[in-house]
């Protein structure tokens, strides 16, 4: 009988193998067979194929813009050898930290480092700023960052954005998103532009919402959101409303990559998943849209979501003319 | 609550809480490896193939219907329960009694104080350790796999820019992922990773 370890290495081979994606069909049946043999190999697969999906977390480090895929990106940091080398270590790294000031310096003093980020539907995009400020952008989103002497300036013009925002009381961080402006100094908060209306969603901190004096004699003068709330800005007012931790983790699920439902409607969820898949799914059974139900599932897998509606909630999909797939009771 | 599936907690059941299958394998089974590991180690005194009764473990429950696992209470709870019975028939199959008797209290309280599932909002650190188990991987390994997974190439575009054959790329994968799932899962590593999770930066009331 094969030890463990034997098997565990073939469980890894067999995974490499699969990621290729020009398998082929022996190899595939020859996988299935090996897989079926033997209920340990069955478990040592899933096993290292859920240590393959939490490595795929990594994919949040990819460096925006369009620069070469670097190999060493992750190359650790060489060990000093001696007290010499440490001493020089520490200069160099003096040094160019000198330097970096310096050349943010000279970059900001005419006032301005500029980027413009976009996604794509049904991919996510986190990033480093200069200030050390991270953000991530959720599917179909479009955003440009402008730092100035005085201010750093983002404006969200389609989509949802977290910020974790380093703090700088010399250069507040404003977010605007449509008619709503995000003032913040130190924090961490979402922005999320829906049809109608805006949703911040604040995490750590506290920031300040205000909208131009046009809508502001309508709405209060500024609307201070602290961690653990969420604001709703449309064109006449702000409400805000506390969030529970855990509904704000469901609601962040998005930094990797899944989505997570609890006693939502269908149509909640369906309009969740339509976000991130170009294959858009439709209801038109009102009582099936107004059904709920709760799950956690990868944001771009599709095929996962409707095989559970299918096998578990009596739901049939079918293919419709247009590409699209549509959900309907299947009695 | 109940973030992570129909089967971390039972009660979530009646909202149809479902999932991928290798989601939740990660989310609610991986989590206890560390701490399962450990308790395999106790009770066999190290005699026995940890990884080997593990496969067996899983074995189990991977196996159960969607309905049964509906059943089985918390998944740490089960995942003691078999790995305590695991060992106990290894033990009998090699015909020798090497096994500390522990109680049943004993096992409850081992259940009971372990590591809550991973929390979204921890994505920080979560890619802090992962960036650090890459970095601790052989040059060939940590260039394979950074280009596999942060940049998402094909693996005949990886052959490509490194100049190496595909078959090697696929080993460097292989023997990547191994190592990958023991630094992050067994071991001291593991061990080191446990501790840091027994300690809820957050909450505790998991899976209710």
């Amino acid at each position: 009988m094969n030890s463990a370890k034997d098997i565990e290495s073939e469980a890894a081979d067999w995974l490499s193998r699969l990621e290729d994606s020009a398998v082929s069909a022996e190899d595939r049946t020859a996988f299935e067979n090996w897989r079926a043999s033997n209920a340990k190999h069955a478990a040592a697969f899933v096993r290292l194929e859920a240590v393959s999906r939490r490595l795929d977390r990594l994919a949040a480090l990819r460096p925006s813009g369009g620069a070469l895929p670097d190999p060493n990106l992750l190359k650790p940091k060489p060990l000093p050898r001696s007290r010499v080398r440490t001493t020089w270590l520490a200069l160099a790294a003096t040094l160019t930290a000198v330097g970096v000031g310096l050349g943010w310096r000279i970059i900001s003093s005419p006032g301005v480092y500029e980027r413009h980020f976009t996604t794509e539907r049904g991919s996510f995009e986190r990033t480093l700023l200069p200030d050390g400020s991270v953000l991530q952008l959720n599917t179909s989103s479009d955003i440009r960052v402008r730092y100035y002497k005085d201010r750093r300036l983002i404006q969200l013009t389609a989509g949802e954005a977290t910020f974790e925002v380093a703090r700088d009381p010399v250069r507040p961080f404003l977010v605007q998103a449509r008619d709503l402006e995000v003032r913040a100094v130190g924090t961490a908060f979402t922005v999320r532009l829906q049809r109608d209306h805006t949703e911040v969603l604040v995490t750590e901190g506290r920031v300040a919402l205000t909208t131009p004096v046009s809508i502001r004699s309508l709405a209060r003068d500024a609307v201070a959101v602290e961690a653990g709330q969420s604001a709703v800005a449309d064109r006449t007012d702000i409400k805000t409303h506390p969030v529970a931790p855990e509904e704000a983790a469901r609601e962040l699920a998005w930094h990797i990559g899944m989505l997570s439902f609890e006693n939502d409607t269908l149509a909640d969820i369906v309009s969740e998943f339509n976000r991130y898949n170009s294959r858009q799914i439709k209801i038109e059974d009102p009582a099936l849209a107004a059904r709920r139900m709760g799950g956690y599932f990868r944001a771009t897998n599709l095929d996962a979501f409707v095989s559970v509606l299918e096998r578990q909630f009596s739901i049939r999909a079918v293919n419709g003319s247009d590409g699209s797939l549509r959900l309907e009771p299947a009695h | 609550m109940c973030l992570f599936g129909l089967w971390s907690g039972g009660t979530c059941v009646h909202t149809g809480w479902v999932t991928d299958k290798t989601d939740w394998f990660l989310q609610n089974v991986l989590v206890h490896e560390p701490a399962l590991r450990a308790y395999l180690r106790r009770l066999t005194r190290g005699e026995a193939d940890v990884s080997d009764l593990l496969q067996d473990v899983y074995s189990h429950i991977l196996a159960l219907s969607d309905e049964a696992r509906g059943r089985i209470g918390t998944v740490r709870g089960f995942l003691f329960r078999a790995a305590r019975n695991a060992a106990f028939d290894e033990a009998r199959h090699r015909r020798i009694v090497p096994l500390r008797t522990l109680t049943e209290i004993e096992v409850s309280n081992v259940v009971d104080d372990g590591p809550p599932p991973e929390q979204v909002l921890e994505a920080h650190q979560e890619l802090e350790r992962l960036a650090d188990v890459m970095r601790s991987l052989p040059e060939r390994c940590r260039q394979v796999l950074t280009l596999r997974k942060i940049y998402g190439l094909s693996v005949r575009q990886i052959s490509e820019q490194l100049g190496i054959a595909e078959h090697t790329v696929e080993k460097h994968i292989s023997v990547g992922l191994r190592l990958c799932a023991q630094r992050l899962y067994e071991g001291e590593e593991g061990q080191a990773n446990n501790k840091a999770v027994v300690k809820p930066r957050h909450r505790t009331e998991q899976g209710t």
